[in-house]
């Protein structure tokens, strides 16, 4: 009797720690003041969470079991347990937070504040400890280098893209982009920075070795990047044509047009699944696409306005 | 209607391309017509001449000219009954999904990047169902105070007037009444 209720207090732990350990996305709901999770193996809205004023960005760390939340017009950011799906802080930005990143090590938390241009780097065990660095106008999307020793921002007003040492937060290179840089990303591999012009309907690819760049056309008003792991492809959503342009970044050029759903933004892309995720903000949903024969899956309802800006998947099963 | 006309007469500000607020403001609005699909679309559809339908605007001008890229766009100045511009340019006719899209480039409705989508589709009876998006941005692009009239609900304010306003008259214009 007592082995029985040992394998069954142990099944129970089991199934508990394997439904606790799924990967997720977290897409934030600008109109609704809310985070919708989305269980990246069933495609279940697993909980719908309470955030600040009109959230945008999103930043995860699995080592921390924490998601931050840009909350733009209350001026703050929400910090969610992912396992208690709960805000168990909430830290205030003078300013207007959208762009947020975080360091491998999650230890710092970067936030783009775009009417002042700057970008604060807050320490993530005492959000009182924080330094800035002043940068171009309007700073966008950012993102950090694999070893967190470099900063990339996306200036959306000076048309350009900074690089900042982390450690000095001076900034080191200022590399022209097409017009109106918001999304980034950073190639698996670490060799190229991708960034997205909306007004130039174009796609900027950084050679960061060389620090040159070429200019990939794709559709109306872009806004969001995200790599394939083998950083063959970049899929790009283009907010007033309703579709994901897939790129070949071997022949420079767009492949394949995928349809999801209205005004598509926050575009992420699962390694483990080859599955793409985007968020809608016209139609109030999440399209999943299959990276293998780039088809769209399905959509899923979220919450109002769904933006899901940056680095939305948090990656807790492996 | 008098309440649009007070509410473009606000926001008598030229429109720029550059930096807006910072966040994008939403309005939809869906009507049933009982009328079908193809007659409401067609309607809906004919970008120079909205004017057939929308009780705010008295004339079109159907243009086309180049736009930053070099690549020639269809435009419409609409002149508003009682005074007043908004050019528009067209973005895409979907003939098969019945949806036409269009963005505002200047004129007097108190927003900026204005970009918005009007979809028709069948619905059962014989009917029509049409929603009419509009995402865009209040003018003022700065941190607070904002000047009155440029904020988020003088924005609102007014496209909400467009939208209710224009598919009412749709729906009486299409149901032919």
């Amino acid at each position: 009797m007592k082995q029985y209720l040992s394998i069954f207090t142990t099944s129970l732990l089991l199934a508990f720690s394997l439904s606790a350990l799924a990967d997720e996305a977290y897409i934030t709901n600008q109109g609704e003041n809310t985070v919708s999770v989305l269980n990246l193996a069933d495609h279940k809205i697993v909980a719908t969470i309470a955030v600040g004023q009109a959230p945008v960005g999103v930043a995860a760390s699995a080592e921390q079991g924490k998601v931050y939340i840009s909350n733009v017009d209350s001026q703050s950011v929400s910090v969610i347990d992912s396992k208690k799906y709960a805000v168990v802080d909430t830290i205030t930005i003078a300013g207007s937070p959208v762009g947020i990143a975080l360091s491998p090590d999650s230890k710092t938390l970067y936030v783009a504040d775009w009417n002042d241009s700057r970008v604060l780097a807050i320490d993530t065990a005492d959000t009182t400890k924080r330094r800035e660095v002043s940068i171009g106008k309007a700073p966008a999307g950012i993102i950090l280098s694999h070893d967190g020793s470099k900063l990339y921002v996306a200036n959306r007003d000076s048309n350009d893209l900074a690089i900042i040492d982390t450690q000095s937060l001076q900034i080191l290179q200022r590399i022209p982009t097409g017009e109106h840089p918001f999304g980034l990303t950073l190639s698996p591999d670490g060799k190229q920075l991708f960034v997205v012009n909306v007004y130039a309907n174009s796609l900027s690819v950084i050679d960061l070795d060389t620090l040159e760049s070429r200019i990939i056309a794709v559709g109306e008003h872009p806004y969001c990047v995200t790599v394939s792991p083998d950083s063959r492809y970049a899929y790009v959503t283009n907010t007033q044509a309703d579709t994901v342009s897939v790129i070949d970044l071997e022949q420079n050029k767009e492949i394949s047009k995928i349809h999801v759903g209205g005004f598509p933004e926050g575009i992420n892309y699962d390694a483990a699944s080859n599955q793409i995720y985007v968020a809608n903000w016209f139609d109030n949903s999440v399209s999943v696409i299959d990276a293998s024969s780039n088809k769209l899956v399905k959509n899923i309802p979220t919450g109002k306005q769904s933006r899901a800006f940056g680095q939305f998947l948090l990656k807790t099963s492996h | 209607m008098k309440k649009i006309l007070a509410l473009l007469a606000i926001g008598m500000l030229p429109l720029t391309a550059a930096a807006h607020g910072p966040s994008p403001q939403k309005v939809e609005k869906i009507v049933t017509i009982n009328a079908s699909a193809d007659k409401v679309w067609a309607l809906v559809k004919d970008f120079g001449n909205w004017q057939k339908w929308h009780p705010a605007v008295e004339s079109t001008k159907l243009d086309k000219r180049k736009d930053e890229s070099g690549e020639e766009q269809t435009v419409r100045l609409l002149t508003l009954k009682g005074g007043g511009t908004i050019l528009e340019n067209l973005k895409s006719i979907d003939e098969e999904g019945k949806q036409i899209k269009y963005g505002i480039i200047e004129g007097v409705l108190p927003v900026s990047d204005y970009y918005s989508t009007v979809t028709v589709k069948p619905v059962d009876g014989g009917k029509s169902e049409v929603k009419w998006m509009g995402r865009f941005y209040r003018v003022y692009k700065l941190n607070p105070p904002i000047p009155p009239g440029q904020d988020d609900k003088s924005a609102l304010d007014a496209v909400n007037g467009v939208y209710d306003t224009g598919l009412a008259n749709l729906k009486k214009v299409a149901e032919g009444q």
